[in-house]
């Protein structure tokens, strides 16, 4: 079996795991409207996961993502509640937010050559900034403003019992599938992620490629921020805030490595719904919240370990196989 | 040959970087269907002529003929068009991608300009390797294949864009003997298709047996374009550093009384090594040969504490040597890994930094560093070893092959050292700093240390060692010594086929 299958079927089996115990132990877990909800919320988190593991993939880190879907929420409940601009064309304008955030990222890593790490930390304040500028004032104190446009309230709605959302985040999960596995686009991501100079000697326009992934995840942030929207009803300050780093965590619990060029997103859409269903479980259980962040933290840990040592055999297993090769030749 | 029947004509091609005139009126031609071989030591201008032909730099003055016209080539995509490839010494591909995603990175055949069209790539691809009989799985990722068919892959990505000569750059570097064969068997394959090919090399055994003709460059002109016949190590060596190298006549230098006495009895590991015994003496080199994966390597980190060995004992003059590599070096015994690079030396830190990172402890009594001290002692080494560099602060980087490999051995001169360990000295260095290296750990050895040296290159093993040792499987299958051993002898002996009766 080839390693990153055998990488996913471990985290997906994994995933059995706590989603058995946790039906064996809680009653009200396995219900359809708990897990209907799980799926609500990890289609929010989901869709960081799916942007940021363009960029990672492409060898890169954005931790601007959670500031994006932020930004993205304030200004379309602004325009929802402000103005009588038609619900799509206030969605489109979302979604260009997030293509103009991921050409911003994009400029600062490409066009001035700060390190990816440094640029969007920078950015995840900016647009954070940004959020705060735009947010509902009366007589300069702030206030939260509840949306109440049952046309956009719809998106956040079901369709054969199942949200929109997380049929969404479904087919773009498979529509990322197809792109990086099925596309020209999809292997030059991998050829930048693994091996830049490479990629260049071979014609391949890095430049290009790592502005398209940073605005694949500048979109995929703006749309969780509708939703999140919709599903919630109103855009606080700090909506997705450290949402960037759950993203970042599913996609590596999902056998994303974190160093590029490797992984799929059907490895996002394992990890992101392992980061949901631990919290929902241990939410289920009646522990303190607290604990959750104590088990996101273990999770990766233990994630990262079982990658290392697997690593670490598979390497061995290798040099083994080359011997024998070469074995058979003398 | 006439002028018409040439492939490639470069014609009075002349190149100069401010205050050096790196190409100096050379001609240079290839014709179809030939390997031709390329010579000269570091700095000739082998890598500047090869840039010209490839548009990395532009001429002064000259031109280029491909095929009796004249051609601009101003960039890689000119070159390509001209049917001209290169694989570099350090391979261009992406590991994580498979072999038939390499092949096309960057010319891949689609379906509506956007998605990837498999079967055909794959079919196209299944063409060029049966044409060729290559032996490689085109499903599997570059990352877990040997470099032997890394080069492969090179080959092929060439092949895709119907190259008409391939460029290669010191292929043999990273192969050993068995692999060395099949690229020599896939370069005559190549040209018996009509594909001509470009082939550099330090390595003149190579060029004897593969090149119809080869062109020596010394400080940027060329000293003689030789046909098969006419290639002669001592004639070519002439040429190359313009003097006769002095051959000295194989002589088994003795142990020396009072020399330190490294033993090894039964080291095993799990994996390989399988009771390995030996005794290296002071004042003697002991080459240690045998294919890859025979255990050289991992017998000289069991001795240097990187690796754990199952069973076994490892003494130096009576006293057992620690299994940790910082208590080993306590114990005076010192490792030149296999890859100056990345191993060696911390690139980004100049000569005089690098020779005193692994000597604090020697050169300092308390944590504090005067760099004075540095300096000085890197001064002193710089003129031991003659190392080429304009001074102790410059950064290892800037130095060619030889004079980092330097470095790496006078990082070790500076302990009091009983043992040296040397893993492949030479590879990629030219002639004449192969000879100098010889001679530093000569001289090493001369002061009554033990000095073991790992090689693939078995002339190099005969012209060092004072004794062979010959591994297979992690087993001593032989040990011997250096009397009028040829080649051929320890070939055999490394492929563990026949054991030489007596010496």
């Amino acid at each position: 079996m080839k390693q990153s299958t055998l990488r996913k079927l471990v985290s997906a089996v994994l995933l059995l795991i706590f989603v058995a115990i946790f039906s064996v132990m809680s009653d009200s877990f396995m219900t359809w409207r708990n897990v209907n909800s799980i799926l609500r919320e990890v289609s929010v988190v989901g869709l960081l996961s799916l942007g940021v593991s363009f960029v990672i993939i492409g060898g890169g880190i954005d931790l601007s993502t959670g500031a994006v879907l932020g930004l993205s929420a304030m200004i379309t409940s602004k325009f929802v509640t402000e103005t009588w601009i038609p619900i799509w064309v206030i969605v489109l304008i979302a979604l260009l937010v997030g293509v103009l955030a991921g050409l911003i990222n994009g400029l600062l890593v490409i066009k001035l050559g700060l390190s990816e790490l440094i640029a969007t930390f920078a950015t995840m304040y900016v647009f954070r900034g940004f959020v705060y500028i735009l947010a509902y004032r009366e007589r300069g104190r702030l206030i939260t403003k509840t949306v109440t446009d049952a046309q956009f309230l719809s998106i956040g709605g079901k369709i054969g019992g199942i949200y929109y959302m997380s049929i969404i985040w479904l087919l773009l999960i498979a529509a990322g599938y197809i792109i990086l596995k099925k596309t020209r686009f999809g292997t030059y991501i991998y050829a930048i992620g693994t091996n830049r100079k490479s990629a260049q000697l071979s014609g391949i326009n890095y430049e290009k490629i790592k502005a398209a992934t940073f605005v694949i995840s500048g979109v995929c942030s703006a749309l969780a921020g509708v939703f999140l929207l919709a599903w919630q009803g109103s855009a606080g300050l700090n909506s997705g805030s450290g949402m960037e780093f759950q993203a970042i965590a599913a996609v590596a619990v999902g056998g994303i490595v974190l160093s590029g060029g490797r992984g799929d997103t059907i490895g996002v859409c394992i990890g992101s719904l392992f980061m949901i269903v631990i919290v929902n479980g241990i939410y289920k259980f009646g522990l303190p919240t607290e604990v959750q962040t104590i088990v996101y933290g273990a999770v990766i840990i233990i994630m990262s370990i079982f990658d290392a040592v697997y690593m670490n055999m598979s390497r061995k297993k290798l040099i083994v196989n080359k011997k024998a090769g070469a074995g058979q030749e003398g | 040959m006439n002028e018409e029947k040439k492939l490639l004509y470069m014609k009075h091609i002349r190149k100069a970087f401010p205050g050096v005139l790196v190409l100096d009126d050379v001609d240079f031609s290839v014709g179809y269907g030939e390997v031709h071989g390329l010579m000269g030591e570091n700095g000739a201008g082998k890598s500047t002529l090869i840039k010209i032909l490839t548009g990395i730099y532009p001429s002064d003055e000259g031109t280029i003929e491909v095929d009796g016209k004249e051609v601009q080539i101003q960039n890689k995509y000119d070159a390509a068009s001209c049917g001209i490839s290169v694989i570099y010494q350090e391979l261009s591909l992406i590991p994580t991608l498979t072999v038939i995603e390499n092949i096309f990175l960057g010319q891949e055949l689609t379906k509506g300009k956007v998605f990837l069209d498999r079967k055909a790539m794959r079919k196209r691809a299944q063409e060029l390797v049966e044409k060729c009989h290559f032996d490689i799985d085109l499903d599997a990722a570059v990352e877990n294949l040997s470099v032997a068919k890394q080069q492969i892959v090179e080959i092929l990505k060439s092949l895709l864009f119907d190259a008409k000569i391939i460029i290669m750059d010191e292929p043999t570097a990273s192969l050993n003997i068995q692999e060395s064969e099949s690229l020599f068997e896939i370069i005559r394959r190549l040209k018996a298709q009509g594909t001509s090919i470009i082939y550099i090399s330090h390595r003149l055994e190579e060029i004897w047996n593969l090149a119809d003709r080869l062109t020596v460059l010394r400080d940027g002109k060329v000293r003689g374009v030789l046909s098969k016949e006419e290639i002669e190590p001592a004639k070519v060596v002439h040429m190359m550093i313009g003097k006769d190298l002095q051959e000295e006549d194989s002589v088994v230098h003795d142990p020396i009384a009072g020399g330190s006495v490294l033993k090894i009895e039964n080291l095993s590991t799990p994996e390989l090594l399988d009771k390995i015994t030996f005794e290296a003496r002071g004042g003697q080199i002991l080459g240690i040969g045998g294919l890859v994966g025979s255990g050289r390597t991992e017998t000289l980190e069991c001795i240097y504490g990187l690796r754990r060995y199952t069973e076994g004992k490892i003494t130096i003059d009576g006293e057992t040597v620690a299994d940790k590599a910082g208590r080993v070096r306590k114990q005076g015994i010192g490792l030149v890994p296999e890859d100056r690079r990345v191993q060696g030396l911390v690139q980004g830190l100049s000569v005089a930094d690098n020779i005193a990172l692994t000597n604090y402890d020697v050169m300092f009594r308390t944590s504090y560093i005067t760099p004075r001290k540095i300096v000085e002692t890197a001064d002193k080494c710089i003129r031991q070893l003659r190392i080429k560099t304009p001074d102790g602060m410059t950064k290892c980087m800037n130095l060619s092959g030889g004079n980092q490999q330097k470095v790496v051995l006078a990082k070790w001169l500076e302990r009091d050292l009983k043992v040296l360990l040397v893993d492949e000295p030479t590879v990629g260095i030219d002639v004449g700093s192969k000879a100098e290296i010889y001679g530093i750990l000569r001289s090493i050895a001369d002061q009554g240390k033990v000095v073991i040296v790992v090689s693939s290159d078995v002339e190099e093993l005969l012209k060092i060692s004072d004794r062979i040792l010959i591994l297979v499987n992690g087993k001593v299958y032989d040990d011997i010594p250096n009397r009028g051993l040829t080649a051929d002898d320890l070939l055999l002996a490394a492929s563990g086929m026949s054991k030489k009766e007596e010496v």
